[in-house]
C-alpha cells in the first residue's frame, strides 16, 4: 500500500514537469553575432566582430496555437475580439476566427494563432508565467549554433515566394532545429519583445531614424551579412510593425526561464 | 447660523465638485478605446507618491520618456517641454500637465527624479517625473511609438518623441526628433484647447 | 550695324525664352501655390494616363495598392510577383511640376511582406521610403512637392532591396514640365526588368526567386513589362504610318542596364535618362541605367512590325527582352524597299548557341502528347522569331505556317533545327537570308517541337521521334 502510494507520487513528480517541459525547450547559453551592427555614437564604424552573450532560456517549441489562445481569451474577457481596446489591437484582431470564442473548425485549433497584437501576445505569455523572447534570443535560437542555416534560408525563400495561404497548416510539422524548436521559419512571422530595435540608429536625433536602417543604404551598411536576404526580411518586417498591429501571418511563441 | 453656514459650505462644495467633475471630463464616462489611460499601470512620482496616469484625465498632457543619466538627448527633450510650458497662454497653463517617464527604473529612483526636476527648475505642481516596473515602461513606450534599448555605453539609444494627449488620454500630436522650435506643438495644443471648450 | 546689334541679343533672348517651361527652378516649384485637389489617373503598361491639361499646380492624391500575386513570367512558367497595383511594372503616375502629391501606399492584408516606396522624383530622405514602410494590412501616407520635371523610376526600397525589385516592384512617375510635352499621336509605357529563377530559362512550373543568381547578376529572364511576350502579337504596340510615337521607357533592374533600340527606327528625339532640359536627336540606341528611364520619340516613316529590344542581344532573343510595334497603312517603298538584314543575330562565341537542357522533362508517349509538350518548347524557344501564329516576320524570319520548305523534307527540317542554317532559303515564294542558330535541346524536346510545328497552321501533320533526331545528330 505504502509502496504504491510512493510510486504514484514519484510518477506524479516525473509526469507534470515533463508535460510542462514538452511545450518548450531549453536553449543553452552561448554567444550571438547580431545581424544588425550598431554604430556607437561618435564611432566611425560599427564594431567588427561583435558578439553578445545570451544566457540560457526556454522557448516554446512551436508557435502558440489558436486553441491555446482561445483558452486564454475564454478566461480573460478583456482580450476578446469584441471587447479589446483599440489601443491594444487594430481592427483585424483575431479576424481569422468566426467570433469571440468560436474557431472556424476543429483543425484550426492546432494552427498558429495569428492576427494578434504585441500587447495581446505579451498578455498571453504573462498569463502563462512566461514572456515574449527578445529579438536577440529569438535570432540566437534560429541561428542554432550554426546548424542547418542553409535549410533555414531555403525554407525562408520558398515561403517568401508563395502568396499567403488561406489556411496555415498545423504547428509542429515543419523543420525542427537542433534545440528541438519547430516552425521558426516557414509558417508565421513572430513577435518579439523588442521587435522594433533594428529600426534604430544610435543617432536618434534623426526624426526618420525609424526607417533608416530598414531600407537601402542604411541596411547595407549596417549588417553582418548583406547576402542574408531572409534575415533582412525578418528585420524589415519587424521594423514595419507597431505594437497594436495585427497581420494574417504574424503570430508568436513565448519564452521563459530555463 | 452655523447650520446655514454649513449648508452654504456644503452647497458650495457640491457645486465646486460638480464643476470639477465636469471639467475632469467626468471620470464616470467610459474611456475612449484609444486612450493611453487604458494602460492601468501604477507609477511612482518624484515625491514617492504612487499614481496612475489616468489621474491626469481632464488635463492636456505633454508626455515624454527618457532617463536622468542621458548625456544630451533627454535634457534637450526636457528643454523643449520647458519651452512649451514657458510659452503657454496664462489661462491655458493651469489645464496642462507635463510628464516625464523614466526608461531606467533601476537607476531613476524617486530621489534621483526629484533632483532631476529641481535641476531643471520646473513647476512641480504641474510636472510629474515617473518611475515604474519594466513591463509598464515597455507598454507605455509601445503605445507612444517610443523605441529604446540599452547600448554598449551603459545607457540607452532611444527616440526623441514628445507627445500631446487630449483630456481623455488620446494621442493628439507627436513631435518627432529634437526640433529647432516646438512652435508647431504649441499651436496644436492651443487648437486642441480651443476645440475642447 | 544697328540692326545686327539688336538682332543678336534678340535671338539670344528669344531662344532663352523658347527654352520651354522646362527651365522652371526648384525654388519656383516650391513656391507654386496649390490650387484644388484631384485623384490621380493611373494607368497600367503599356498605356499612360492622358497629358496634364491644367495650367496650375494642384494636390494629387495617389493610391497604390501593393499586391503579391502569382502570374505568368513565360509560357508555362509561373512566378510570385510583388507588385505596385497588381501588375509589373507598377502603375504609371503622371503629374505636373509644382504639384503636391499625397501618396497612399496600401499593403494588402493578404501579402506576406512589408513594403515601402522610393520615388526618384522626391526630394527627401529615402525618396519617400523613410515614412512609408508598411506592414501587411496597413497603409502609409506621406506627401511631397514635385520640384523637378522628368521621367522618374519608383521602386520598393525595403531591405533586401534587390529582392523586392527583382520581384517586380518598380514603375514610372512622369513629372511634366509646366508647358507639357509636345503633342504626339501615341504614347506608350515600357519597363525592363531582370528576373532570377531557381530553374533555368524555360523550365516549366512555379519558379521561386534565386538569391544566388541575383547576387551573381545572372538573370534567367530579361523582359519588358513583367513577362516574356508581354507586348508581342496581338498585344503589340500599334501606330499608323506618318504618326508620331513617344515611348516612356524605364529600367527597373535590379541589376542590368538597357541598350534600348527599336529595330528599323531611329529616335528623332531622346530625353536621355528622363531629363527634360537637354534632348538629343537622331539616336539609334540609348542607354537606360538600372533605376533610370528615357523618353524616345520617333515618327513612323514605314509600315511593318518593328522589334523593340535591349540591344544586349542575347537578352532580347534568349531571355525575352523583346517587344513589338506594329505600324499599318500604305507602304512607302521609297523609304524602305523591302529588304533588310537587320534582324540577323549572332550569339556570342561560335554560331552555335546553346540553350539550357531542361531537367526531368517528361517524355511523350503519343503524337498528341508530343504536340502538347512541343507547343511549350515552341513558345519558349521559337516563338520570338517565328511568332505565335507561325507566320514569322517578312524579310526576317521565315513562316512555318503552311510552309513548303517544311512539308517537302522532314529530314532537312530536323537537320536545320539540330545544326542551324545560314544563307538564302526560299519559303512560300519569299526569300530569306539570315541565320538560324543550332538548338541543342534534348532529342525529346526537338522531336516534340517539330511534331508540334507539323501539326499546326495547315502543315502536313507528320510526327518526328527522338530517335530520328538522334540519328540526324549523329550524322552532323
Amino acid at each position: 500500500m505504502r509502496g504504491a502510494g510512493w510510486a504514484a507520487f514519484a510518477a506524479l513528480l516525473v509526469a507534470s514537469p515533463a508535460a510542462a517541459e514538452s511545450r518548450s525547450a531549453v536553449v543553452p547559453a552561448g554567444f550571438y553575432a547580431p545581424f544588425e551592427r550598431v554604430k556607437a555614437v561618435g564611432a566611425a564604424s560599427p564594431a567588427t566582430e561583435e558578439t553578445v552573450p545570451v544566457p540560457a532560456f526556454r522557448l516554446d517549441v512551436t508557435p502558440v496555437t489558436n486553441g491555446e489562445f482561445l483558452a486564454f481569451v475564454t478566461e480573460h474577457a478583456e482580450w476578446r475580439r469584441s471587447t479589446i481596446k483599440p489601443l491594444l489591437a487594430d481592427a483585424h484582431y483575431l479576424r481569422r476566427w468566426t467570433d469571440d470564442l468560436t474557431l472556424v473548425d476543429e483543425a484550426q485549433r492546432n494552427e498558429p494563432v495569428t492576427n494578434v497584437s504585441w500587447f495581446a501576445a505579451r498578455a498571453y505569455c504573462r498569463a502563462q508565467g512566461k514572456r515574449l523572447p527578445t529579438t536577440t534570443e529569438w535570432e540566437y535560437a534560429l541561428a542554432d549554433a550554426g546548424r542547418g542555416q542553409d535549410e533555414v534560408r531555403r525554407i525562408s525563400l520558398e515561403w517568401f515566394a508563395k502568396p499567403n495561404a488561406q489556411r496555415l497548416g498545423p504547428v509542429g510539422a515543419g523543420y525542427r532545429n537542433g534545440y528541438g524548436l519547430v516552425d521558426m521559419v516557414g509558417l508565421v512571422w513572430e513577435w518579439t519583445l523588442d521587435y522594433d530595435v533594428f529600426a534604430m540608429s544610435a543617432e536618434t536625433r534623426d526624426p526618420n531614424g525609424k526607417d533608416a536602417a530598414a531600407f537601402c543604404g542604411g541596411a547595407a551598411a549596417g549588417v553582418r551579412d548583406p547576402n542574408d536576404y531572409p534575415a533582412f526580411m525578418r528585420f524589415s518586417l519587424r521594423a514595419s510593425l507597431k505594437a497594436s498591429d495585427t497581420a494574417d501571418n504574424l503570430g508568436f511563441r513565448c519564452a521563459g526561464n530555463p | 447660523m452655523i447650520a446655514r453656514a454649513a449648508a452654504l459650505c456644503l452647497a458650495a462644495f457640491v457645486a465646486i465638485s460638480a464643476i470639477a467633475a465636469v471639467r475632469a471630463g467626468d471620470a464616470a464616462a467610459p474611456l475612449p478605446g484609444d486612450s493611453l489611460y487604458n494602460l492601468d499601470a501604477l507609477w511612482t512620482n518624484q515625491d514617492g507618491v504612487p499614481l496612475k496616469l489616468s489621474r491626469m484625465r481632464g488635463k492636456f498632457v505633454v508626455v515624454a520618456m527618457g532617463y536622468t543619466n542621458c548625456p544630451d538627448l533627454c535634457p534637450a527633450i526636457v528643454a523643449d517641454m520647458l519651452w512649451i510650458d514657458a510659452h503657454l497662454p496664462r489661462d491655458l497653463a493651469a489645464r496642462v500637465r507635463f510628464a516625464f517617464v523614466s526608461i531606467d527604473p533601476k537607476r531613476d529612483t524617486p530621489p534621483k527624479l526629484k533632483a532631476f526636476a529641481e535641476a531643471f527648475g520646473v513647476d512641480q505642481t504641474r510636472w510629474t517625473f515617473l518611475t515604474g516596473d519594466d513591463d509598464s515602461v515597455r507598454d507605455l513606450a509601445e503605445a507612444l511609438g517610443f523605441r529604446y534599448r540599452r547600448n554598449a555605453q551603459g545607457g540607452f539609444d532611444h527616440s526623441a518623441i514628445i507627445s500631446l494627449l487630449d483630456e481623455d488620454g488620446e494621442i493628439a500630436f507627436q513631435q518627432n526628433g529634437v526640433a529647432a522650435s516646438s512652435q508647431e506643438f504649441l499651436s496644436k495644443l492651443e487648437t486642441l484647447a480651443q476645440s475642447a471648450d | 550695324m544697328k540692326g545686327r546689334q539688336i538682332f543678336i541679343p534678340f535671338v539670344l533672348a528669344a531662344s532663352l525664352a523658347a527654352l520651354p517651361a522646362l527651365a522652371a527652378t526648384r525654388e519656383e516649384n516650391l513656391a507654386d501655390p496649390i490650387i484644388g485637389e484631384e485623384n490621380a489617373v493611373l494607368a497600367d503598361a503599356p498605356n499612360v494616363p492622358p497629358p496634364i491639361a491644367r495650367d496650375h499646380a494642384t494636390k494629387v492624391i495617389v493610391h497604390i495598392e501593393v499586391k503579391e500575386v502569382v502570374g505568368r513570367l513565360a509560357d508555362g512558367v509561373n512566378y510570385t510577383f510583388w507588385t505596385f497595383g497588381g501588375k509589373v511594372p507598377g502603375k504609371f503616375i503622371r503629374i505636373r511640376e509644382g504639384d503636391l502629391v499625397e501618396m497612399h501606399l496600401d499593403n494588402h492584408p493578404d501579402n506576406k511582406m512589408p513594403h515601402n516606396i522610393d520615388l526618384h522624383a522626391v526630394n527627401g530622405p529615402g525618396g519617400g521610403a523613410a515614412g512609408s514602410l508598411t506592414a501587411p494590412g496597413h497603409s502609409s501616407v506621406f506627401s511631397f512637392k514635385a520640384l523637378n520635371p522628368g521621367l522618374y523610376v519608383y521602386h520598393c526600397a525595403t531591405a533586401p532591396v534587390a529582392m523586392h525589385v527583382a520581384n517586380g516592384m518598380y514603375g514610372l512617375i512622369l513629372v511634366e514640365p509646366k508647358g507639357g510635352l509636345p503633342k504626339v499621336d501615341h504614347e506608350y509605357y515600357l519597363m525592363q526588368g531582370d528576373f532570377y529563377t531557381q530553374g533555368p530559362n524555360g523550365e516549366q512550373g512555379d519558379e521561386p526567386f534565386s538569391m544566388a543568381k541575383a547576387i551573381d547578376e545572372r538573370p534567367e529572364y530579361v523582359v519588358f513589362n513583367g513577362a516574356v511576350g508581354s507586348t508581342v502579337g496581338d498585344k503589340a504596340l500599334t501606330a499608323k504610318i506618318g504618326e508620331t510615337v513617344r515611348l516612356f521607357v524605364g529600367d527597373g533592374g535590379p541589376n542590368l542596364t538597357s541598350s534600348f533600340h527599336v529595330i528599323g527606327e531611329i529616335f528623332d528625339t531622346v530625353y536621355p535618362e528622363g531629363n527634360m532640359s537637354t534632348p538629343t536627336h537622331e539616336v539609334q540606341t540609348t542607354l537606360i541605367p538600372a533605376g533610370g528611364a528615357a523618353i524616345v520619340e520617333f515618327k513612323m516613316s514605314e509600315v511593318g512590325t518593328f522589334i523593340i529590344v535591349d540591344h544586349s542581344l542575347v537578352r532580347a532573343f534568349n531571355r525575352g527582352a523583346l517587344a513589338q510595334l506594329k505600324v499599318t497603312g500604305e507602304e512607302n517603298k521609297l523609304v524602305y524597299s523591302g529588304k533588310t538584314s537587320d534582324l540577323v543575330y549572332q550569339p556570342e562565341g561560335a554560331g552555335i548557341q546553346v540553350a539550357e537542357l531542361p531537367s526531368n522533362a517528361p517524355s511523350a508517349k503519343s503524337r498528341a502528347e508530343r504536340i502538347t509538350l512541343g507547343s511549350a518548347v515552341f513558345a519558349n524557344n521559337c516563338q520570338a522569331c517565328h511568332q505565335a501564329n507561325g507566320e514569322g516576320i517578312p524579310d526576317a524570319f521565315p513562316p512555318l505556317a503552311k510552309s513548303d520548305f517544311l512539308n517537302a523534307d522532314k529530314l532537312r527540317v530536323i537537320k536545320t533545327v539540330v545544326g542551324g542554317l545560314q544563307g538564302k532559303v526560299t519559303v512560300n515564294g519569299a526569300t530569306f537570308d539570315g541565320v538560324m542558330p543550332a538548338w541543342s535541346l534534348s532529342d525529346e524536346d526537338l522531336a516534340d517541337v517539330i511534331t508540334f510545328v507539323y501539326s499546326a497552321w495547315g502543315n502536313s501533320g507528320q510526327e518526328v521521334t527522338p530517335d530520328e533526331v538522334k540519328a540526324i545528330r549523329g550524322k552532323n
